[in-house]
C-alpha cells in the first residue's frame, strides 16, 4: 500500500517535472524560474531527460497537427494524405492547408501550365527567342483560364486534377485522402499558403 | 570505467543508443538545429575522449551533462557575439526540421511511438497539446479560444502529459 502511495506521488512528481519542462521548453519560465531550472539541468539527469521528451512530444504533435484538427470547414486546415509508392514505408511527411484540397488545384494548375509549355514546346527541334516570347501569350492565357476557373470555382477543371494524378470523385472540403498501392505520405506546410502560391493567384 | 579510452565501436554503440535522445535535450536547451548539431557532435568527441572516466551505470547520466555543458558553453559563445539563444520557445517548423528521420531505426520508433500516444488522447487533450505547441498559443489564449476556465486548460494539459508519461513509459 505504501510502496503503491509512493509510486503515485513519484509519479506525480514526474508530472510536475514534465510540466516544468515544457515551461521551459515553451519559454514561459519566470527569469528566477529560468535560472533554477537550468541549474537544476546541470545536475538531474531527469530533469534532462524530461526536457528531452517534452522535445520528443513537440516533435510528434507537430507531425500530427494535421490530424488533431477536428473535421474542418471550408477555409480552415485540413490534411491530404497521398500516395507515394517511391517513398520509403516509414517516410511520412504532413502537409497542412487551407482545406488541403487547394494544394492538390495547386498542382493541377501548374502541370497544366506545364503541359501547355511542352505543347509549346514540341513544335520544332530548336526555338529562337523570339519563338520563345511568341509563346509567353498562349500560356499566359492558359495560366488566366486555369487561374480564373480556380478563382470562381475554388477548384480546376477535372482535366486538371487528372493530369496531376489526383482523384476527381474527392469532395474537396473533406478530409481529402488519396487511396492507392504504396506508402502513405502526410504533407504539413504550416497552415499558410506558400509563397508562390500567393504569387500564382496573385497575378 | 577504464585506464584507456572506449574504442571506436563502443562510442558508435553509445551514439546509436542515446544521440536522438540527447540531440531532442539539445534542441530544448538551445532551440536552434544547427547548433544542436554543432554541440552534439562536441559531446560525443568527449565521450570518445573521455568516456572511459564513467561509470556504465551513469554513463547515460555523464553523456547528458555533457551535453548541457557543450550547450552552456555554446550559448555563452554566442551570446558574446551578440547573438541571444535559449530566450525564444521552440519552433515547430524548426522542430519539425530538425527531426533527425535518417536517424537509426530505434530513433523513429520513439517518434512513431510518442505520435500513437498523442493520437491516443482525448480530443480536447489533442487540442490543448496542439494549440500550445503549434500555435505557440499561452494557456490563457487556449482557454479563451476553446471557452473554457484557465483551470481547465491547465488541467488538460497535465491530463495529457500524465498519460503520455504512463504510455512512454511503458
Amino acid at each position: 500500500m505504501s510502496h503503491e502511495h509512493n509510486g503515485n506521488a513519484q509519479f506525480e512528481q514526474g508530472v510536475d517535472l514534465d510540466v516544468l519542462a515544457l515551461r521551459y521548453v515553451t519559454n514561459e519560465l519566470t527569469e528566477d524560474e529560468l535560472g533554477a531550472f537550468e541549474a537544476r539541468l546541470a545536475e538531474d539527469q531527469l530533469a534532462r531527460e524530461s526536457v528531452s521528451r517534452m522535445v520528443l512530444l513537440g516533435t510528434a504533435v507537430s507531425l500530427e497537427g494535421v490530424s488533431l484538427e477536428a473535421p474542418f470547414a471550408e477555409g480552415e486546415p485540413g490534411e491530404l494524405v497521398a500516395s507515394t509508392p517511391q517513398h520509403a514505408a516509414d517516410s511520412t511527411v504532413t502537409f497542412t492547408w487551407f482545406g488541403g484540397w487547394h494544394l492538390a488545384a495547386a498542382a493541377g494548375l501548374f502541370v497544366a501550365i506545364g503541359l501547355v509549355a511542352y505543347l509549346n514546346r514540341s513544335d520544332a527541334e530548336t526555338t529562337s527567342p523570339g519563338e520563345i516570347a511568341g509563346t509567353e501569350q498562349p500560356l499566359e492565357d492558359e495560366a488566366q483560364d486555369l487561374i480564373a476557373s480556380y478563382l470562381a470555382f475554388g477548384d480546376l477543371p477535372d482535366a486538371a486534377r487528372e493530369e496531376a494524378g489526383l482523384d476527381t470523385s474527392l469532395d474537396p472540403f473533406e478530409n481529402s485522402t488519396l487511396e492507392g498501392a504504396g506508402d502513405e505520405v502526410t504533407l504539413d506546410i504550416g497552415g499558410e499558403a506558400p509563397p508562390w502560391m500567393v504569387m500564382a493567384l496573385a497575378k | 570505467m577504464t585506464d584507456s579510452k572506449l574504442a571506436r565501436e563502443q562510442v558508435d554503440a553509445l551514439y546509436r543508443r542515446h544521440a536522438d535522445g540527447v540531440h531532442r535535450f539539445l534542441l530544448g536547451v538551445l532551440r536552434n538545429a544547427d547548433l544542436c548539431d554543432e554541440a552534439l557532435q562536441a559531446t560525443f568527441l568527449q565521450v570518445l575522449e573521455k568516456g572511459h572516466t564513467a561509470d556504465d551505470e551513469t554513463m547515460k547520466g555523464w553523456i547528458y551533462k555533457v551535453a548541457f555543458n557543450q550547450a552552456m558553453a555554446l550559448r555563452r559563445r554566442q551570446q558574446a557575439g551578440g547573438r541571444v539563444l535559449g530566450q525564444l520557445a521552440l519552433d515547430p517548423v524548426a522542430l519539425r526540421e530538425a527531426t533527425r528521420s535518417d536517424e537509426q531505426v530505434i530513433a523513429n520508433e520513439t517518434l512513431d511511438q510518442a505520435r500513437d500516444a498523442v493520437r491516443e488522447l482525448p480530443i480536447e487533450q489533442q487540442e490543448v497539446l496542439r494549440m500550445r505547441f503549434t500555435d505557440s498559443k499561452t494557456f490563457a489564449q487556449i482557454a479563451e479560444q476553446l471557452g473554457v476556465p484557465l483551470g481547465t486548460a491547465l488541467t488538460r494539459m497535465r491530463l495529457a502529459l500524465s498519460k503520455l508519461r504512463r504510455k512512454l513509459d511503458s
